[in-house]
This record gives structure tokens, C-alpha cells and sequence, in this order.
């Protein structure tokens, strides 16, 4: 049957094939039909859809703006010198805080006398007992050490002090019994004690006394001790005190005395005083204690050295300190100096009348803490300072020639090529207890809200990065979490969806149930406990990006599952269905030619529109701050980042208003190019 | 034994399509538990034969099971019981493969011309895609044949690339027929091809399905409630009402001598067109019982003209009243029906009593 009906189709089309030539026979040149098909023009469904397309002005518009998003976001960054983390910094005149001055309230103690020996918890203290004579109003306090040492401190004159300690004499050095050697019987060797010198014949004493099992000897007048250790080794231990004398010999009894108070630090002695000492090698020092003597000067001034290079001793100082309540000159190594009060301050001057140093009140150090500033600019500020505590004054001014800096961070030279110096104006202004010199200074910095510039055509942002670089890269992360999110829910969606709709029954409900739930998840409440937990597990910003995008996706297929489970359901009834299944075709050729394409343009429109959405809820959440993270950029960061105050964005609008022109106009083109593509996918639509 | 076998051949030659007592009901769930809660009987025990070439045709109100009867002899929808035979083949006992292979041989042609073509697909594409995924012809021949087809059922060539939208609802009937012809099928059911067409069309497209048998030799099953047209197209009729068949004739029969009432105030409503024949035309009362709740006894009675008592308590058996002639009334019973009929009414009363006394 099959095969004649196709032969009777064949013979009859064959028929009227001859026909239609006989005919064009009998008219040769007839008219042409106005269906004819050389006079309608055929086009492929999809150049169809295309013609259409390109017929839409604004779809056309549309495109124009993604291509140049395109372009911009992702061909821009090869080509732009800068990447979106790159900061920028610059020279520029900022007023620094260059110095500061400060009234030194602690004393510093010069030692006159270098040999000096004082215990540093009397150092330690030195303060403190100022302090607490100068509340007391006492012009003498005396202190006692743990080792009875007596001291004392004066006040000289107005924050010169001076320190007195008793002077010691030693008159003798007791050395106790002590064990000078280990006698080991069994290898005959003696371990001599350090400090003791091999004698022979003391060697020989003692290995006599040990094969005699002696417990002592006595050896050149002075006696030892045996003592058994272990089996074979012997102690031998010296038993009478040795003694040096300093001086004249004051004998026995005086040693006796002395090894009596040892824990007494003092005991008297033929009317005169002496101090027991026991040193680390538990030898016994014993002094003869005399007058006091000055020990230290100690004083709230400070030295302004004029030249820094000239090591100037702590003793000088003490000297010169002295000599301000004393004889206003002093000598040292054989030269005179002067001191003389001028103000507030003291000069000290040499044999020619030169200032070498002057004596303030105040500490002045370069704000980074390094005493680098010159003698000058010391005085300088030391005299404003006075003059404004004279004033009553809180701030004010002097000038100083600092060395100039050009805005290439070169120091600027002068003809002769050394470096040139300007005036600058330098501000003392108090703060708190402390004074501050700030002045304004060519400094490095970074480069922050940068005006656009021919470097910057945006400027920088707060973070001293250039705003471009960050306007493409932005694009770029702002485009991919578009199509990824969208693509996400445009397979999930159209998975479930189909499913739902091809397949209706237990599915169905399930499946719609399930975006029933989804839609009643409240969206943003779970961005925000994302984007906390995510703060809170410090995850890196590549990471977070991809959640962020995984997560969107989830919340966002129900609505094209809804759609596109509708468009089957209305589909799957409809005859051409039915007639396509009475045509035997299979079942996954009737979903995928048949179904799909009708729901193709839906889904297309709407994932082109949810393109835009879903990039202007990325903004969103990165605009407050639950998005993708510094230092990847994206649009909404970047408008996040001036948005603290609507100060900021009027003073910033240069950094806003380009960005956020780009998030409008990309999602503007997105939604012309969806409108566009609705309107060419739709065949019944008018061209 | 051979004269047995040859009338069988003969038999199973001559009859293309067999409906053996068709029944399809449609469950109506209740909408919470999904639970079978009652049954719409949309074909309710249907029988006939078509024979090979010729044209069948089934009237018969909007709802009374036409379109289903059509649908489910191609196992579009699933029978609930009774038998379909396509040349002495169980429609029904068939695999999904097989079902397969054999649906080319059976086709449709659908009512809405709009709705039955897929919309995004250019018109050859249509018609061509069963023919390639059937392998009708060699791939080599396919484009031609395609041509071929299109101008059989009268299209141009060139339409091949265009879209259903852009055709006029003739022309959309057209393709819907050159896409059932394409397959080579034996038997097309034409559900109502007319219906939605103005008259000058309904004419084209009668006249190219006429063609078209004549030329290949097809089989219809013509759905339709257009009386004229089905008197211009078939061979045989069966009038259908509420999911039964209540008379099967050949045309001619039919339309000279109806014998079941529906039939004759189906026939009445026929225009005649000339205005001075005063139509004598039989009024139905009522409207058409719910076929889920179908009345007792036979179906029409609550509408009949001649309704007697046994009526609305024994269905009238579906039986050959003259040679090639089925009615199903009591109006025609012989004895014996009639004797079996009332026995059946007799035994409801009894019934019906019994329950009024409880």
C-alpha cells in the first residue's frame, strides 16, 4: 500500500510537472504572479528574526550600549594601564605636624664624677623624691639605700639639683674561709678553685695530711681544713680570713669587728665610722665612711647644643648646670665657659664669647621622635613658645626656612646645586600639655578623591584608586554575576518549571509548591544574614562573589519556573501538540522543536530583563555593603564608597554620576534589547 | 475451510477501521484528595466499521462525544474499555514502539486551523518533520516530496518557508492536511476540518479532502454537525447523542428514511433554501443531559417526542433494524428486544418500589 501511494504521488506530480510545461509552452513569457517565488523574498527563520531585530531603532540602541559595556568591561582592562587595585599616590602640600615641644617635667641626672656607684633603685627613684620635695616645699630630703648608703638631694636653684653621697674609703678587703682546691685520692689530682695559685708545697701538705686522714693542717702559717666529700675526693678548704689592707693595718680586732656587722652594713671603730659590704664573691669590703660628696646634678633643663657633632659629656653639663646658681662660669679641660640667663633661657658660651648650647625648658622633636630639628629652629620655637605662655596665647607663628620640595617629590636646588631653602610658615599651636608645629610641607600621599585629571580621566576614590580602571573591572564583575545569576535560574527554572508543566500530576504540585515557598522567602532579610555570616567567616571576596551568585540564583528561578510552567501547561493542550503526537514524533522532538521555541521568546525576554534586575540587585547589595567586597570593585561599591553623606555626593558627584550612569544605561540597553528580541521572536508581530 | 478464510481476508480487506463497544470515560477528581469522585461518559459503548476508501461520518450535538470518539481510535487519549481493530489490529494492545510505526497510518485533521499548527516553525518544516522522522521517503527525494504534498493539497512551493500566521485559515486547513497526507496514511479522522471555515472554503477544503481520497485512496472517519456537508462527503453516518450511537446508515438510507427520533429532529433542522417550503421542524425540549449524570433507561428520553414508559427504564438495544441500517429505540423492537426490555422494566420497578417502601 505504502509504496503505490507514494509511486500514485509521484506518477501525479510527474503529470502535472509536464502539465505546467506544456502550459509554459502554450504562454511562453506569461505573467508573472504577484506570489511568485522569485518575487518574494525567502528568509531563514532565524535572518527573519534578525531583520526584525535590526529594524528596532531603540533595540539597535539598545545593543550598541551593550557591545560598548562589553568592550569596556572586558577588552577596556587590556588596554588600561591600570589595574582595579592599584593605588595611587601623590606630592602635595598638606599642613603636617612637623614637630612638637614639650616641657620636660623629669630630671635628668648628670654624673660628675663617672666612678660613682649608686644603686639604680636610688636612680629610679630620683624623680620621685624631687617631685616630693617640691610639693614639700623642702630644699634638702635624704634617702637611704638598702645597703645604708646614705644620700641626699639639694636643690641648687630653680630645676638644678644636685645629689650628695657619703664618700667611701676602703680600708681592707676581707676574703672568708674558702675552698681552694678538690683533692681526688684516687687519681692523686687536684681541681684547683679559680683564683688560687698552685703551690707545691701546699700540694704536698695536703696529700701528706689526707694518706695521714687528717682533718687539718696547717701550712705557711696558715691553717686548712680537710673535709671528705665522697669516697676519695677531699675538699680542702682555707681557714683563715685573708686580708688586704688599703692602708695602714689596723689589726685583728678591727676584723673581728668587721666580720661581727657584716649584716650591719656599719659599725664604729676607734671613733671613726666604716662600712661592711659583702660583695658577689662573698668577700667583705669595709670603708671608712667620710664627707659627702656631689654625686649628681640633676635638672629639668634642657640642652640645645648648637652643634650636634661635638659630643658634649654629661659632666659638662653637670658643670655647666652648676655653674647657672654658682658663679655663671665654670671650666672644663682647661676651658672657661659662661653661663649666662637670658629670658628664660640660659646661654653657655665659650672663651669667645661663641654660644655653644643654650639651657630651655622644652624637649623639641621631630613629630617621628628623631632629634633631627637644628639648633636654630629649636630657639626659635623655644621663643614663640615663651612669648605666647608670656601672651596667654594658644597659638601661634614663626618662620623658618625648611628645605623646598617640588610636586615630583624633588627637593628643589639652587644655582650652586645645593639644596634651596624657603620660609615657611610653621603654626605652634597647644594641645593639650603639649605644644604642636605644624607646617605646610610637600608630603607623599595617597592619592585620594582625586579630581579627573589626564591621569585619572574619573579621578580616585577614597582608596587612592583610579576610578576608571575600577569602572571597568566593575563592569566586568557587575555583567558576569548578570548572565551567571540569570543563566542559574534560567536552567533551574526551566528544568523545574518544564518538568512541572510537561509532566502536571504529583510533580506539579510539588514542584509549585516548592516555588509557593520560594516566593515567600523574604529575599533581602537572607542577603543580609548571608552577607553577615559571610563578614563573619573573613571569606575571601572571590569566594563570596561566587556564593553571592549561587545564592541570587536560587532565590530568583521560581519566577521563571512559574513562567515557563504556565506557557507548557497553556501549550501542551494546545491541537498543533496533540497533532504532533499523532504524527508519531517523539516526545523529547515535541518538547525541545515544539514547545521550546514557543517558549523562547518569554524566557529570553525575561531573562534579558532579569539581566538588568539582577545587576541592579547586585548594586543594591553591594551598595549597602552585603555584596561583593573590597577590593574587587563594582558599581554599587563604587557608589557605596561616596555615598556616607549626601555632603559626600555633592562633593564627589564626579565619582557617582559616571558609575551610575552605567548601571541605568546597561540596564536600560538590556531591557531594549530584551523588548527588542520579544518583538523579532514574535512572528505575528506587524513589521 | 478456504472459502472460511478467503470471506475472512475478504472481511478484514473490506473493513479498515472496527470499533468495538468504545467506552471512554473521563474521571472527575474532587479537587482536594484527587479522588475519582464520578465519571463523565463522553463515548459510551460505541460500535462501527468503516470500510476501506470509504467515508464515515458521525453527527451529532456539541458534547455528544464526537471529537472523543476521533481521539480515541487514535489512542490519543487511553480507551477505558471496548476494542479499536486498524486492519485487524488492536490499537490498544500495541506498544509505545509499535504505536509508533503505526501512526502514520493513522492521522487527524483538527477542527481549529489557528491552533493546530505549531506557530514558530516554517510551514514545510510542519509537514516535513513526521515524513523524515518516519523515513516516508529517502532523505534525497524528502524536499521534493515535500513540494509534491504542498501542491497536492494545493499550496505553493514557496510556502514552505513561511509561517502558519501568515496563511488564512483555508490555506491553514490545507496545511493541516497536507500534513496528515504527508505521512501516506491509510485513514484520516477529520475532526470537523469545516467548522471553523466560511462556507466558500468549506467547500475548497471538502472538495480537496474528496480529491484526495479519490486520488490515494483514503479512509475517513468525518466528524462534523453540519448535516449538508456530511451528506455531500459520506458513505456511511452514525448519529451520536450523549456518548452513544443511536443510528448507523449508509448516507442515502439515513437521510431518505431516519429512523431514531433524535435523528429525524436532527434532520428537520437542515435548511432548506427555498423560502417557500415550510419547514416542519421538530423542536427539541430541554438542553442536553450532563453525560456524567446520564439519564436512566435511554438517554433521550427525557427530550423525546415519542417517549414511552419503557423508555426511561431499559436502554434500547443498539440493533440492525433493516440490512446496514442500526437503531437504537425501542420504537423498532421485535419481540424479542421488546420481551427483554420490559423484563428489565419490570425489574426496576419492583426495585424502586422496594426502595420507596424502605
Amino acid at each position: 500500500m505504502n509504496n503505490k501511494n507514494l509511486n500514485e504521488i509521484l506518477k501525479h506530480r510527474e503529470a502535472l510537472e509536464q502539465k505546467a510545461k506544456e502550459e509554459q509552452n502554450n504562454s511562453t513569457n506569461g505573467p508573472i504572479a504577484l506570489d511568485d517565488t522569485q518575487r518574494v523574498k525567502v528568509l531563514s527563520p532565524g535572518r527573519l528574526v534578525a531583520k526584525r531585530f535590526f529594524k528596532n531603532k531603540l533595540a539597535i540602541i539598545g545593543l550598541a550600549i551593550l557591545v560598548f559595556m562589553f568592550l569596556f568591561s572586558f577588552i577596556g582592562p587590556l588596554f588600561y594601564p591600570y589595574s582595579q587595585t592599584d593605588i595611587f599616590y601623590k606630592y602635595d602640600y598638606l599642613t603636617i605636624d612637623y614637630a612638637s615641644a614639650a616641657e620636660r617635667t623629669d630630671a635628668i641626672a648628670y654624673a660628675l664624677n663617672s666612678s660613682a656607684d649608686i644603686s639604680s633603685k636610688i636612680k629610679n627613684s630620683l624623680n620621685s623624691y624631687i617631685n616630693s620635695m617640691e610639693k614639700d616645699g623642702k630644699a634638702e630630703v635624704s634617702l637611704t639605700d638598702d645597703d645604708g648608703s646614705q644620700y641626699s638631694i639639694q636643690k641648687l636653684g630653680e630645676k638644678v639639683y644636685a645629689l650628695f653621697a657619703d664618700q667611701l674609703t676602703e680600708v681592707a678587703k676581707i676574703s672568708p674561709s674558702v675552698s681552694i682546691a678538690k683533692y681526688n685520692k684516687f687519681s692523686k689530682q687536684f681541681s684547683w678553685s679559680s683564683g688560687t695559685t698552685v703551690d707545691e708545697g701546699l700540694q704536698k701538705a695536703i696529700e701528706s695530711a689526707i694518706s695521714s686522714k687528717a682533718s687539718d693542717f696547717e701550712y705557711n702559717g696558715v691553717s686548712y681544713l680537710i673535709k671528705s666529700e665522697s669516697k676519695n675526693i677531699y675538699n680542702i678548704i682555707r681557714n683563715t680570713p685573708e686580708i688586704e689592707w688599703s692602708g695602714e693595718n689596723l689589726g685583728n680586732e678591727f676584723i673581728s669587728l668587721a666580720m661581727k656587722h657584716q649584716d650591719e652594713t656599719k659599725f664604729a671603730f676607734n671613733g671613726a665610722d666604716y662600712r661592711v659590704k659583702v660583695n658577689g664573691d662573698s668577700s667583705i669590703s669595709v670603708s671608712a665612711i667620710g664627707g659627702k660628696t656631689m654625686v649628681y646634678v640633676l635638672s629639668n633643663l634642657v640642652f640645645n647644643i648648637y652643634d650636634k657633632a661635638e659630643n658634649i659629656s654629661d659632666d659638662f653639663k653637670a658643670n655647666a648646670l652648676l655653674a647657672i646658681y654658682n658663679s655663671e662660669k665654670f671650666s672644663y679641660n682647661g676651658k672657661t665657659y659662661s653661663v649666662l640667663k637670658k629670658g628664660r633661657k640660659y646661654e653657655i658660651y665659650d672663651e669667645s664669647n661663641t654660644e655653644i648650647a643654650s639651657l630651655g625648658n622644652f624637649v623639641i622633636k621631630r613629630y617621628s621622635g628623631q632629634d633631627t630639628l637644628s639648633f636654630d629652629f629649636k630657639e626659635k620655637a623655644q621663643q614663640t613658645i615663651y612669648e605666647m605662655l608670656e601672651k596667654n596665647q594658644t597659638s601661634s607663628k614663626f618662620l623658618y626656612s625648611l628645605p623646598q620640595m617640588d610636586l615630583q617629590g624633588n627637593y628643589v636646588l639652587d644655582k650652586d646645586g645645593n639644596t634651596a631653602y624657603t620660609d615657611t610658615e610653621i603654626t605652634v599651636s597647644k594641645k593639650n600639655n603639649q605644644y604642636v608645629l605644624t607646617c605646610e610641607q610637600v608630603t607623599y600621599l595617597i592619592d585620594i578623591f582625586g579630581k579627573p585629571s589626564s591621569k585619572h580621566i574619573f579621578g580616585t576614590d577614597g582608596d587612592g584608586m583610579d576610578i576608571l580602571a575600577r569602572m571597568m573591572y566593575g563592569g566586568r564583575i557587575s555583567l558576569i554575576v548578570g548572565f551567571i545569576v540569570v543563566f542559574l535560574e534560567v536552567i533551574i527554572g526551566v528544568i523545574l518549571g518544564g518538568i512541572s508543566g510537561y509532566f502536571g500530576g504529583w510533580a506539579d504540585t510539588l514542584i509549585m509548591r516548592i516555588v509557593d515557598i520560594f516566593y515567600c522567602i523574604p529575599s533581602l532579610p537572607i542577603l543580609i544574614i548571608m552577607g553577615a555570616f559571610f563578614d563573619a567567616i573573613k571569606m575571601n571576596p572571590y569566594e563570596r562573589l561566587a556564593w553571592l551568585m549561587v545564592i541570587l540564583g536560587i532565590l530568583g528561578w521560581a519566577g521563571v519556573a512559574r513562567l515557563v510552567r504556565g506557557q507548557i501547561l497553556s501549550l501542551r493542550e494546545q491541537e498543533f501538540m496533540i497533532a504532533q503526537e499523532a504524527t508519531g514524533i517523539k516526545a523529547s522532538r515535541r518538547i525541545f522543536r515544539h514547545l521550546m521555541p514557543n517558549i523562547m521568546p518569554q524566557l529570553i525576554v525575561n531573562a534579558t530583563m532579569g539581566l538588568g534586575s539582577v545587576i541592579i540587585l547586585e548594586s543594591t547589595l553591594s551598595f549597602l555593603g552585603l555584596g561583593v567586597k573590597h577590593p574587587l570593585a563594582t558599581w554599587g561599591t563604587m557608589i557605596n564608597s561616596v555615598a556616607s553623606s549626601s555632603e559626600n555626593m555633592i562633593k564627589y558627584a564626579y565619582i557617582w554620576i559616571p558609575v551610575g550612569l552605567l548601571i541605568c544605561l546597561t540596564v536600560i540597553a538590556f531591557n531594549f534589547v530584551g523588548d527588542g528580541l520579544r518583538d523579532a521572536f514574535d512572528p505575528k508581530m506587524k513589521q | 475451510m478456504n472459502d472460511k478464510n478467503t470471506a475472512e481476508q475478504k472481511n478484514e480487506q473490506e473493513y479498515l477501521l472496527e470499533v468495538k463497544n468504545l467506552v471512554k470515560y473521563f474521571p472527575i477528581k474532587s479537587s482536594f484528595f484527587r479522588r475519582t469522585i464520578g465519571n463523565v461518559r463522553a463515548v459510551d459503548n460505541v460500535s462501527f466499521k468503516i470500510k476501506r476508501g470509504q467515508t464515515m461520518s458521525i453527527v451529532g450535538e456539541s458534547g455528544c462525544g464526537k471529537s472523543t470518539v476521533g481521539r480515541t481510535i487514535l489512542r490519543l487519549l487511553e480507551k477505558t474499555s471496548g476494542e479499536v481493530l486498524f486492519n485487524g489490529q488492536d490499537i490498544f494492545s500495541l506498544s509505545k514502539k509499535e504505536l509508533r510505526k503505526l501512526r502514520p497510518k493513522v492521522q487527524i485533521v483538527f477542527q481549529d486551523p489557528y491552533s493546530s499548527l505549531s506557530p514558530r516553525i516554517p510551514v514545510g518544516e510542519i509537514i516535513g518533520e513526521a515524513v523524515r522522522e518516519h523515513g516516508i521517503v529517502p532523505p534525497a527525494e524528502y524536499d521534493d516530496y515535500i513540494s509534491r504534498i504542498m501542491r497536492a493539497c494545493g499550496l505553493q512551493e514557496y510556502h514552505k518557508s513561511r509561517y502558519p500566521h501568515e496563511f488564512s485559515g483555508g490555506q491553514r486547513q490545507r496545511i493541516c492536511i497536507a500534513r496528515a497526507l504527508a505521512l501516506n496514511p491509510d485513514f484520516i479522522v477529520c475532526d470537523e476540518p469545516v467548522s471553523a471555515l466560511d462556507v466558500s472554503i468549506q467547500a475548497q477544503i471538502i472538495n480537496l479532502l474528496k480529491q484526495l481520497q479519490r486520488d490515494f485512496g483514503l479512509t475517513y472517519l468525518f466528524i462534523s454537525h453540519d448535516l449538508s456537508v456530511v451528506e455531500h462527503i459520506s458513505d456511511t453516518v452514525g448519529v451520536m447523542y450523549l456518548g452513544t450511537m443511536v443510528e448507523y446508515a449508509e448516507t442515502d438510507e439515513l437521510y431518505s428514511n431516519p429512523l431514531h427520533p433524535y435523528t429525524k429532529a436532527l434532520f428537520s433542522a437542515i435548511p432548506i433554501p427555498d423560502p417557500d417550503v415550510k419547514m416542519n421542524r421538530i423542536i427539541l425540549s430541554g438542553s442536553l443531559p450532563s453525560p456524567a449524570n446520564p439519564p436512566q433507561g435511554c438517554k433521550f428520553h427525557t427530550r423525546c417526542e415519542s417517549c414511552m414508559e419503557i423508555c426511561s427504564y431499559a436502554p434500547p438495544e443498539y440493533a440492525e433494524i433493516a440490512p446496514g441500517h442500526y437503531c437504537a429505540c425501542h420504537l423498532y423492537n421485535d419481540e424479542q428486544r421488546q420481551a427483554k426490555a420490559e423484563e428489565i422494566m419490570a425489574n426496576a420497578k419492583k426495585e424502586e418500589k422496594k426502595n420507596g417502601k424502605k
